[in-house]
């Protein structure tokens, strides 16, 4: 420190964890550090991305550190072959902000003309030297690592190509503006380097700037570092030597001691103060970002016209009686909304509904979905709580008669946008995003990126191999972990695990466990967010990169949603919701066969069928209450109406489980219906009335703000910084700060102290998510239209279901299961009718040609359109006008799809291998069906007579090439044997009182361990009567790990007692688990594991 | 050893005055077999060779040649390598490189581990 207690250097070249697989600690660590050595300012400098720089500048400034935003660019004269350097640039300025965002942009490919060079630059990002000149103004060059081109030539002594490569630079920067950049991290030739260096930079007439290339906040970290590099370039420590950096000097070291390391240099480390107070630059404050202003009518400014639209509106949707409530609530919205001038931002989502408006018509086209009122989306989340969304069509459902709480959404003293995220059809969602981006350019509009990171898995399989430990063995740990564990959790898991305890202490899974446990969190790469967009008025590409996204004709922004969010940027949610698709195909799949019209939104609310099956838990298929875990919970709630479905959406969830809401609430609920007194103690009277609703128990994220203002005192815009808080990566950091703020709340409103922390507790669960009410009456709506659907028409329901799986909870065998306990039959693909996707055919559905496995979307239609020259007459027939690869029709053989030809399947298949010959490599050897094939048909004297699959070999192979038998369940063909062991099935069990010992058996079809159940698994099993939720616990779980049953076998027996029964379902806990079969007799069925 | 950024990718050119490969013994020497002949016996060229050093302010400022005390006249540069970390025995070394008086140059290194002090020719 100097006489003014100020420190004598700034730190201008560094790398966080978000210089991926390179950087080896977290900005907090960094920024962490950097307080306590008694830096002024911190630059950030990662590798070609600003991933990190929104939250290295907010971390720098909560800690008082002036955050300067740089970044380390890979540049090249021919970024496709020549070589390739570093260069250093820091934004001094907001111009120079935007030309360093721009810049990164290019280096990772945003202006290449086709997806080729796109796609590569997306990987390997560098900029062609070229872009560079138009790109100064506002930047600050320094001339990099020893990996830059000038240093790099003054190191090979080529010096006059140096002084070429610096004047370059002088050119096009300025000379003011460049510095000659010095390093000395003790390896050999850094010395030498600087002196060179700093002779040149005198000979050009630059000023040099000394710089500590740091990659980590602390001397330790650089085994670490190793580690990463180790992975990035796919090989080992040992075989990483010439890659990695030859010492741990790389780290944040004192200003005092870096000022002393470059004694020899003191202008280069005066100017680091000077290049600091040049950057002004704030990321927090500066970036200047505005919200869209889309155009309005002459006369009207954007809240006139925001609030002519909802007039007009409100006066069509409410009758003269429910008007002033609806005025009232207009008139408190419209003013927040012009008090914190957001006019413009509803505006343009109003733009972009009319936008998937147009889409919602294309797709749709001529469809009867499209002639029944759907809205072409619907609205989620806090959004669906305000009038003024439902007036202008965001949101579907109405607030006032939902009694939707605004605040949470719109309030006094937000101080970030309002979240609105719109659900879409899948189809609708896809050609939405490609009309933003056309109507928006890339350079005004972008997906939210979001950053995948290190869990227990990865960091096992990653650093397990950069250690050169033996593959298998890793692979073996890693699927014996918990997947998404933190990678911290490595030693206490390999303790748990009888094969790996006594490796722990050994050399190199020591070094494991340390390293796993670095590594926790660390970003591996950019990835985009599932539906969430930004736009902008101004060059998006000058707020933040903007670079090709995985997916073609597709742009991602290098923020998450965090850093968007502490831009003050617009996000828009489009998310695909693959319930809608199944509703829109559902609708048009009745209005063709049975032809009505149905507009779900003037269907029975009230129907008592449905809410019976809903009661029951007999939920298979529909939306969001068909878990294990709802479908559990179902038979002892109760739900009733729309309300109660509402709760029951939002009630399985982490947010309430974790804070311990669930259990009280449905106990409560028992209670009353059953007419006792509530078993919980009474509700505190400050929060009486927001959590009267729910019996006491905190569901819902307006309520975790209505108790934080009612119940700790907070205002209600603290009260919404604490809710966002919560569901960001950092609470753990500032927990304690809000709890003591709530408690402080509490006990000025005289709460005793035990009831605002178990309070305090239940909010805090929402840090692990939950859901506002709004979004859970849009949710709770569409999960009755779906059971209503399911009800009414179930064979257009299982249809839709099929088709559009993957979604939802369960796999396509358990719903063939539950369709034909629906007595809806499922008949076998056929290639004389089966089409693409499933089909509605008489009260049956037809499994599409596109279910069997190796024939693919285009094989599928390769054969319904060879049917439309006429029906195939023979196998011959069917291959030569088809052209399909052997083990395709092969496969479809198998499942009897070729079956109306007159052989059997094994009779069949000794055919086609008659074809061998004339298939070359899988394919036919000539194009058909132009030509014929060129060997021999045939001959009747080569076919021969041979007995047709039995029972079972049809039942295996359905599930190996559908996924799914129409005809049989696996079980069914064990159940000799397990009944002669008295071992029950689901139907015997369903006649059973509990408590009971029994001892069954099923095909696993779920599996989940959530993070909230305290080490207990649940599994689904499934058998040819129906469904057994089993309990398996933690210390049962645990010891049978390592046999790895629970979690992988596909046929379990189970030992254990009957618990209880949950509609239709038994329920077991678990005390003994064995395989059904030693060794399994057919292909494993699809399971999902979750958790 | 990569010394600057990382270009991913790439590889940098390999950088004189690497660590050798650890052979088990502190000064790096290859093993030999007592049972071979002379003749047959491996022998290492430039073997490392312990050195007698006064320090100060954490430089050598002297060192004791064939029985004789030379001063440093200069140190031209310091750095350090450390690697292996994972294996049973690492390397941790701090080298310099020292103009002797009479304009001799030598480097010497620090092995860190256990604070031995070693010369080889360069």
């Amino acid at each position: 420190m100097d006489a003014a207690g100020l420190s004598p250097y700034v730190e201008l070249h560094l790398h966080t964890n978000y210089s991926l697989l390179d950087g080896a600690s977290h900005p907090e660590e960094l920024v962490g550090r950097a307080v306590e050595l008694g830096y002024r300012a911190l630059a950030i400098t990662d590798h070609d991305n600003l991933f990190g720089a929104m939250a290295f500048a907010r971390l720098c400034r909560e800690a008082s550190i002036q955050p300067i935003t740089g970044v380390e660019l890979t540049v090249a004269e021919d970024p496709w072959s020549g070589p390739r350097h570093h260069l250093t640039l820091l934004a001094a300025t907001r111009q120079g902000y935007g030309n360093l965002s721009r810049l990164v942009s290019l280096a990772c490919g945003l202006e290449e003309p086709d997806q080729e060079r796109r796609e590569r630059r997306r990987r390997d990002p560098c900029l062609a030297l070229a872009w560079l000149p138009d790109h100064c103004p506002g930047l600050l060059c320094l001339t990099g690592c020893r990996q830059g081109e000038v240093p790099s030539m003054v190191a090979a002594g080529r010096l006059r190509e140096a002084e070429a490569a610096l004047r370059r630079l002088v050119a096009w920067f300025g000379p003011d503006q460049v510095f000659v950049e010095l390093q000395d991290n003790l390896v050999q030739g850094d010395r030498p380097r600087n002196r060179a260096l700093a002779a040149l930079a005198r000979r050009v007439g630059v000023g040099t700037v000394a710089t500590g290339d740091v990659h980590y906040h602390d001397r330790q970290r650089h085994r670490l570092q190793d580690a990463l590099v180790a992975i990035r370039n796919r090989t080992t420590l040992e075989e990483s030597h010439q890659l990695r950096r030859p010492n741990s000097e790389f780290h944040l070291r004192s200003p005092e001691l870096q000022a002393r390391r470059f004694s020899e240099f003191p202008g280069a480390v005066a100017n680091t103060l000077r290049i600091a107070e040049r950057c002004r630059f704030d990321l927090t404050q500066d970036l200047g970002y505005r919200l869209p202003e889309p155009p309005v009518p002459v006369g009207h400014s954007a809240d006139s016209w925001l609030e002519a639209c909802c007039r007009r509106e409100l006066l069509r949707r409410y009758p003269p009686s429910e008007r002033p409530a609806a005025e009232s609530r207009l008139a408190e919205e419209l003013e927040l909304i012009r008090r914190h001038g957001l006019a413009g931002f509803f505006l343009v989502y109003r733009d972009v509904l009319e936008l998937a408006r147009e889409v919602a018509q294309e797709v749709r086209g001529a469809a009867p979905r499209g002639q029944v009122n759907l809205p072409p989306g619907r609205g989620r989340g806090s959004s669906v709580g305000s009038l003024v969304c439902y007036l202008i069509g965001l949101s579907h459902i109405d607030p006032l008669r939902n009694r939707l709480f605004l605040g949470r959404f719109l309030n006094d003293e937000m101080d970030s946008l309002p979240d609105i995220d719109l659900d879409f059809p899948r189809d609708i969602r896809e050609r939405l995003i490609e009309r933003v981006h056309e109507r928006w350019g890339p350079d005004r509009a972008a997906l939210v990126a979001t950053i995948p990171r290190y869990r227990i898995r990865s960091a096992i399989r990653d650093l397990g191999l950069a250690l050169g430990l033996p593959e298998a063995e890793l692979d073996r740990l890693a699927k014996l972990s918990e997947g998404y564990g933190s990678s911290r959790t490595l030693r206490e898991e390999m303790l748990r695990i009888p094969q790996f305890r006594s490796l722990v202490d050994a050399p190199l899974w020591k070094d494991l466990i340390e390293l796993a446990w670095e590594i926790h969190d660390f970003p591996r790469h950019l990835s985009q967010h599932v539906g969430g967009m930004v736009i902008a008025s101004d060059p998006l590409v000058e707020c933040v990169p903007v670079q090709p996204a995985a997916w073609p004709n597709r742009y991602v922004c290098h923020w998450d949603k965090d850093s968007i969010e502490d831009a003050r940027m617009v996000k828009i949610d489009f998310l695909g919701l693959g319930m809608l698709s199944l509703v829109e195909e559902c609708l048009d799949l009745i209005a063709e066969h049975r032809g009505d019209l149905v507009d779900l939104s003037r269907i029975d609310f009230q129907d008592q069928r449905v809410f019976r099956r809903i009661q029951e838990g007999d939920t298979v298929g529909v939306f969001q209450i068909e878990s294990r875990a709802q479908a559990q919970m179902l038979p002892r709630t109760r739900p009733q109406n729309l309300d109660d479905l509402t709760v029951q959406v939002a009630i399985v969830r982490p947010g309430p489980i974790v804070g311990g809401a669930v259990n009280p609430y449905v106990k409560a609920r028992e209670a009353l219906r059953q007419g006792r007194p509530l078993p919980s103690r009474p509700i505190h009277p400050c929060v009486q009335e927001v959590l009267g609703e729910t019996l006491g128990v905190v569901l819902f994220q307006e309520q975790v703000v209505q108790v934080a203002i009612c119940m700790g005192g907070m205002t209600p815009g603290q009260a919404e910084r604490f809710r966002r808080a919560m569901s960001r990566h950092d609470w753990g950091r500032v927990a304690g700060t809000y709890q003591e703020a709530f408690m402080r709340g509490a006990t000025e409103r005289g709460v005793p102290p035990r009831v605002a922390e178990e309070m305090f507790r239940n909010l805090a669960g929402f840090a692990s998510f939950g859901f506002p009410k709004s979004h859970a009456a849009a949710f709770g709506l569409l999960a009755y239209q779906s059971a209503w659907l399911k009800e009414h028409y179930p064979v257009e329901f299982y249809c839709a279901l099929y088709n559009n799986w993957p979604m939802g909870f369960y796999p396509p065998h358990v719903f063939t299961n539950d369709a034909q306990r629906h007595d809806v039959a499922v008949l076998r693909p056929d290639v004389k009718v089966s089409a693409v996707g499933c089909t509605v055919e008489g009260g049956a559905v037809r499994i599409g040609l596109g279910y069997v496995h190796g024939l693919g979307r285009a094989g599928a239609e390769a054969v319904v359109r060879a049917r439309q020259e006429g029906p195939f007459r023979s196998l011959f027939d069917f291959v030569q006008r088809t052209g399909l690869q052997l083990r395709a029709v092969e496969n479809l053989i198998r499942v009897g799809a070729l079956d109306g030809l007159g052989l059997n399947r094994r009779e069949l298949l000794w055919q086609l291998g008659l074809f061998g010959d004339g298939l070359s490599q899988g394919r036919l050897a000539v194009p058909p069906p132009a030509r014929q094939l060129r060997l021999p048909l045939p001959t009747a004297q080569d076919q021969v007579s041979l007995p047709d699959f039995d029972d079972f070999q049809r039942m295996a192979t359905d599930y190996e090439v559908l996924r799914l038998s129409p005809d049989d369940h696996p079980m069914r063909f064990e159940r000799g044997w397990l009944r002669a062991l008295r071992v029950a099935n689901s139907a015997e069990l369903r006649e059973m009182a509990p408590p009971r010992e029994v001892e069954t058996a099923g095909l696993v079809v779920c599996r989940q361990r959530p993070a909230t159940a305290k080490g207990i698994v649940f599994l689904l099993l499934e058998d040819e009567h129906g469904l057994i939720n089993v309990l398996v616990p933690r210390h049962l779980y645990e010891a049978e790990r390592e046999r790895m049953l629970v979690r992988t076998c596909p046929f379990l027996r189970i030992g254990g007692t009957l618990e209880g029964h949950s509609g239709a379902v038994p329920m077991l806990r678990a005390e003994r688990i064995d395989p059904l079969h030693e060794r399994p007799a057919m292909h494993a069925p699809e399971g999902k594991s979750w958790g | 050893m990569a010394t600057g950024c990382a270009l991913p990718g790439r590889e940098p050119p390999p950088v004189a005055g690497q660590a050798a490969a650890p052979t088990g013994r502190p000064d790096g020497a290859v093993e030999t077999d007592p049972r071979a002949s002379a003749a047959h016996r491996l022998r290492r060229l430039n073997a490392p060779a312990p050195v007698e050093v006064r320090a100060a302010d954490g430089l050598p400022r002297a060192l004791l040649l064939d029985q004789r005390w030379r001063a440093v006249d200069r140190v031209e540069e310091v750095w350090r390598i450390e690697d292996g970390w994972w294996r049973p025995r690492p390397v941790a070394r701090t080298s310099y490189q020292l103009l002797l008086e009479g304009d001799r140059p030598l480097t010497v290194y620090r092995d860190d581990l256990d604070d031995s002090r070693w010369t080889q020719r360069d």
